[in-house]
């Protein structure tokens, strides 16, 4: 079985990687399928409708939860929750399988960097199989839209090393203290960057007075450039330890909060390359990964890499 | 007859503008609908008001595009009936009839049915977005187990019926009325943002525009940018055309007459030519075949 996907055979023969892999299932009469992957994957895209179960596969085929959190680390967790309209948010079995994952593998604290309110946890069906879990999750109290500074949860920066433009951001301390970071986002339309994914997701660990400079600060209004390069020098803070991001489902338009047109693919995509995985659900929105500045600026500054094809990027239907 | 001097008028004008502006607040909150005013349907909490930047606090995300149309206030409040249904009312109240329109363009899309209210209504599955005056009205209904659609409707001529005033689409979309042609998907621009989500012709290419307008005819695309004037135009061809010519997913340029052809890397040919003050561009036609639409576009242009 073929591990290495190119990005042409990934795009364009999906359809046909699929179908084997799906045989490949068949054949083992119900077996996880993973079986035929070594852990060693870069990143690993899997479709199916059983979101829960298709995002422990993700990992699976990563090599495991266990490969990023220890046994007695701390997680900080940061999910793209806080839409209320379809294809607006990450789907809530996504991240119940992550939290599930990450207690398993032994983490002594799992923080969710920004609050995440109950309806988010019961618009999945699962979510009273988890109760006792979630009970465990605590959470920035604070760090809700549209979120203030405070001595507590916050610590600013007026300097970043490296960074291109940001000169000022007020981030969540729990984000830049935690042993492992991880971070679950949409891969879904926005006006002004094009895509919402894993990069720009990171604005969700900042204040609004901080992200509304990134949208304001240039001396040009709503400047797309350098809105994109504040949110990549943000990342320049604290490395992502791993990243995961939803295309079960997601508005290609009208973005980010919608309602929009919806596109479902079924799609979960992981790894630990931000840039690679934006540049993936790039495509998968409909447009090319040099075209969004933020996988374009990413790149430039380090943070991943857009050419997916040279990394080893697995895909499964299930 | 009483003789005002220069004093006495600029302060009854800055008085009534004080005025006016409270009056504005005052009266974007009456566009809502009242409670039972839509039988059975009553206003849950209160009544949110956004102005200026402070969008930023209303939109999670998304506010830029507003304030790139032109923004000035919105307000949002949430109706709920016996049953627990919600419908989220959004008005927004954009800085003049273009503004307005051009919000209502973006936010289009093909799966909208066009229906009667406001200037220029669309009803989506469980939403509906309207266009009237200065005014973008978005609806959108929440839960089940009852006709979300009728009701949007009724709501939608509710609000549309509080709004005198109708507003007129800009000038510039009458460059698209072409001779046995049909435009479909137009969008009218006013900056970077809104033409980034139609078409991305590459950072700053097409830039300095006071307003723009794009559309799909087949599988092409036709686009007209307007400058401040003539030599502002000539200008900003000039960086485009430079800009172009540098990146590296364009290909082939061409001069001809007073505008230029190029070529995308996938084959794609795209036709640019400047006419008076404005900037016509054509995607997915040579410049033989995009002639003809250009000298109707011209026509069209004379009469603005």
């Amino acid at each position: 079985m073929a591990k290495k996907v190119t990005r042409r055979e990934f795009i364009k023969d999906s359809g046909k990687l699929g179908a084997t892999m799906v045989a490949g299932s068949l054949t083992l009469g119900g077996l996880s399928s993973f079986s035929l992957f070594d852990g060693n994957a870069d990143i690993a895209v899997i479709e199916g409708s059983n979101y829960y179960g298709n995002t422990i596969k993700a990992l699976e085929a990563l090599g495991g939860m266990e490969k990023f959190v220890t046994n007695g680390s701390t997680v900080g967790m940061l999910i793209n929750s806080d839409f209320e309209l379809a294809g607006t948010y990450v789907n809530p079995d996504i991240s119940l399988a992550v939290v599930k994952m990450i207690f398993d593998a032994g983490a002594s604290e799992l923080t969710s960097l920004q609050v995440i309110r109950d309806e988010y946890w019961k618009r999945s069906t699962l979510y009273d199989q988890h109760k006792d879990l979630l009970s465990r999750l605590k959470q920035i109290d604070k760090n809700v839209f549209p979120s203030e500074f405070n001595e507590q949860d916050y610590v600013k920066f007026d300097k970043i090393e490296k960074a291109k433009s940001l000169k000022y951001t007020e981030v969540v301390k729990k984000w830049l203290e935690c042993d492992v970071f991880i971070n679950l986002a949409i891969g879904k339309h926005h006006a002004t960057t094009i895509l919402t994914g894993t990069l720009k997701n990171i604005m969700g660990v900042s204040t609004r007075k901080a992200n509304v400079g990134f949208h304001l600060d240039s001396g040009i209004r709503n400047d797309p450039d350098y809105l994109a390069q504040c949110i990549v020098d943000q990342h320049l803070l604290r490395k992502t330890d791993l990243c995961i991001a939803d295309a079960t489902e997601f508005i290609i338009n009208k973005g980010p909060e919608g309602p929009g047109d919806l596109k479902k693919l079924n799609k979960i995509i992981a790894g630990t390359d931000c840039v690679a995985i934006d540049a993936i659900c790039t495509e998968f929105l409909g447009y090319e990964p040099g075209e969004i500045l933020t996988t374009v600026k990413g790149q430039e500054a380090g943070l991943g890499t857009m050419d997916y094809k040279n990394l080893n990027v697995v895909e499964i239907i299930v | 007859m009483k003789i005002y001097s220069e004093k006495d008028l600029i302060i009854v004008f800055v008085f009534s503008s004080l005025l006016g502006v409270g009056q504005i607040q005052e009266n974007l909150k009456e566009l809502l609908p009242k409670n039972q005013e839509l039988s059975g349907w009553t206003i849950r909490d209160s009544i949110e008001i956004y102005s200026g930047d402070n969008l930023f606090n209303f939109i999670n995300g998304g506010a830029d595009i507003y304030l790139e149309y032109g923004f000035n206030e919105a307000v949002k409040c949430d109706l709920i009936n016996p049953d627990s249904n919600q419908i989220r009312c959004e008005i927004y109240r954009m800085t003049n009839d273009s503004a307005a329109y051009g919000i209502f363009t973006f936010n289009a899309s093909e799966k909208g049915m066009a229906v009667e209210a406001g200037n220029k209504a669309l009803l989506y599955d469980h939403y509906i977005e309207l266009w009237k005056d200065v005014f973008y009205i978005r609806c959108i209904a929440e839960g089940q187990g009852y006709n979300s659609t009728d009701t949007l409707l009724i709501l939608a001529e509710l609000i549309s019926n509080k709004i005198a005033a109708q507003g007129k689409e800009p000038a510039l979309t009458g460059t698209f009325n072409l001779e046995n042609t049909k435009v479909k998907n137009v969008k009218y621009l006013r900056g970077i943002i809104g033409l980034n989500n139609v078409f991305n012709f590459g950072h700053g290419s097409i830039a300095g525009y006071s307003e723009g307008i794009a559309c799909n005819l087949d599988d092409k695309m036709l686009f007209t940018f307007a400058y401040k004037d003539a030599y502002k135009c000539r200008e900003w061809f000039a960086s485009a055309k430079g800009k172009m010519q540098m990146n590296q997913k364009f290909t082939d340029l061409l001069p001809i007459e007073t505008g230029f052809s190029i070529k995308s890397k996938t084959g794609e040919y795209f036709c640019f030519k400047p006419y008076k003050r404005f900037i016509i561009v054509i995607k997915g036609m040579t410049w033989e075949e995009a002639m003809p639409v250009i000298q109707q576009m011209e026509r069209n242009l004379d009469g603005i």
